[in-house]
């Protein structure tokens, strides 16, 4: 789900920092507050976890292939601020070491997936939990990867009409949201669907072992 | 009369005779001509990282300096496109998928035409290696952080 650099347009990616920059400092503080060592290394086995899921390409119909995002899980154990953080550093070290994503897009990545993504998951599972926690953890896994796939998909579906050549061509991606959004949110709905199982088998493990950080 | 009507007829014939002498000419004017060239040409392949074919996706190929594409079309079936750069300098290739998927390769090309040094990142068979790297840097940067965070609480009571 990463966008690469050189899709979109700085008129895209710089309001996206000056947007994400102030929210990476509340996350700081936010983790500097609570973080504590026992938190610190369950907090580095799953961000390192997210890593790996989000590494991990899965192929899917039509010739493409996609990969987990991880942010729900961190978002339901650790809350949705340091989730965004963590995840952030994800998307440093996938676009720095990996060559997946990019720097320039680094702030649209990070807020779709990681901030919007992760406020879509504890959300809604503060709202559905009283149906019961494994429904409210599967839902609320399943539309936070379909919440940052929808942003993206406009973020990238916008770019013919923010950038366009002299000619009128389009400078950055080509394709219109008609394309994009089916183009995403079909296969990630099948992509949620997985890893929302996978994070409900993680997040039981979590919550017996008392690890969650998030009230309640 | 009669000769002023031979005199019409040579005209008549003269133009006829021009009008076939002219009509190869218009007849080559819209025809397509070929010829095969022997030469160098860059290939490039795509690839997911899974090793599966990025194929008849739409990419574009930027000469040194210009934003015009050079030349622009899909990939074939294998995920390959082909080009031969006319000039040295950064030729940049991008391509596109439509769910998001993306590359934008310079490629440094010689007075030859050979490809001299390339951007981006590396192939796709080195994948694995570089998340493996990846999840080194994070688990390093984790553990500085427990080894600053010892150093600070025991230097913390003195």
């Amino acid at each position: 789900m990463h966008i690469p650099d050189g899709l979109i347009s700085p008129q895209t990616y710089l309001p996206a920092l000056v947007i994400a920059a102030p929210l990476w400092l509340v996350a700081r503080r936010r983790l500097q507050a609570r973080l504590g060592d026992e938190m610190l290394s369950r907090l580095t086995v799953l961000t390192a976890l997210a890593l790996l899921l989000s590494t991990l390409m899965l192929p899917l119909p039509g010739g493409t292939s996609g990969h987990a995002v991880g942010v729900g899980l961190l978002a339901l154990v650790f809350g949705p601020w340091i989730a965004f953080l963590a995840y952030s550093l994800v998307l440093l070290l996938q676009a720095v070491v990996v060559g997946a994503g990019g720097i320039t897009a680094l702030p649209v990545n990070a807020l779709a997936m990681g901030f919007v993504g992760g406020w879509t998951t504890v959300l809604l599972f503060a709202a559905l939990r009283r149906f019961g926690e494994g429904p409210a953890v599967a839902i609320a896994v399943w539309c936070g990867v379909m919440s940052a796939a929808l942003l993206l998909a406009l973020v990238l579906g916008l770019q013919p009409w923010i950038a366009q050549g002299p000619d009128g061509t389009p400078r950055f991606f080509p394709f219109g949201p008609a394309v994009t959004i089916p183009a995403l949110l079909l296969p990630h709905a099948l992509i949620g669907a997985g890893e929302a199982a996978l994070t409900l088998l993680v997040f039981r493990h979590a919550r017996r072992r008392r690890w969650l950080e998030v009230p309640g | 009369m009669d000769e002023r009507n031979c005199r019409i007829g040579r005209g008549h014939a003269l133009c006829v005779a021009l009008l076939l002498l002219l009509l190869p000419v218009a007849g080559h004017a819209h025809a397509l001509l070929h010829e095969v060239v022997e030469g160098e040409a860059v290939i490039l392949r795509f690839t997911f990282p899974d090793a599966q074919v990025v194929g008849f996706e739409p990419y574009e190929v930027l000469a040194p300096g210009v934003e015009i594409p050079f030349q622009s079309g899909r990939v074939n079936a294998l995920g390959e496109l082909s080009f031969r750069p006319d000039r040295p300098g950064t030729w940049r290739v991008r391509l596109f998928t439509a769910d998001g998927h993306g590359a934008e390769i310079d490629l440094e090309v010689d007075e030859a035409g050979s490809v001299m040094r390339r951007g981006h990142h590396g192939g796709p068979h080195n994948y694995w290696l570089r998340v493996l790297a990846a999840l080194g840097y994070l688990l390093g940067a984790f553990g500085l952080l427990v080894i600053w965070r010892g150093r600070r609480a025991r230097a913390g009571p003195g």
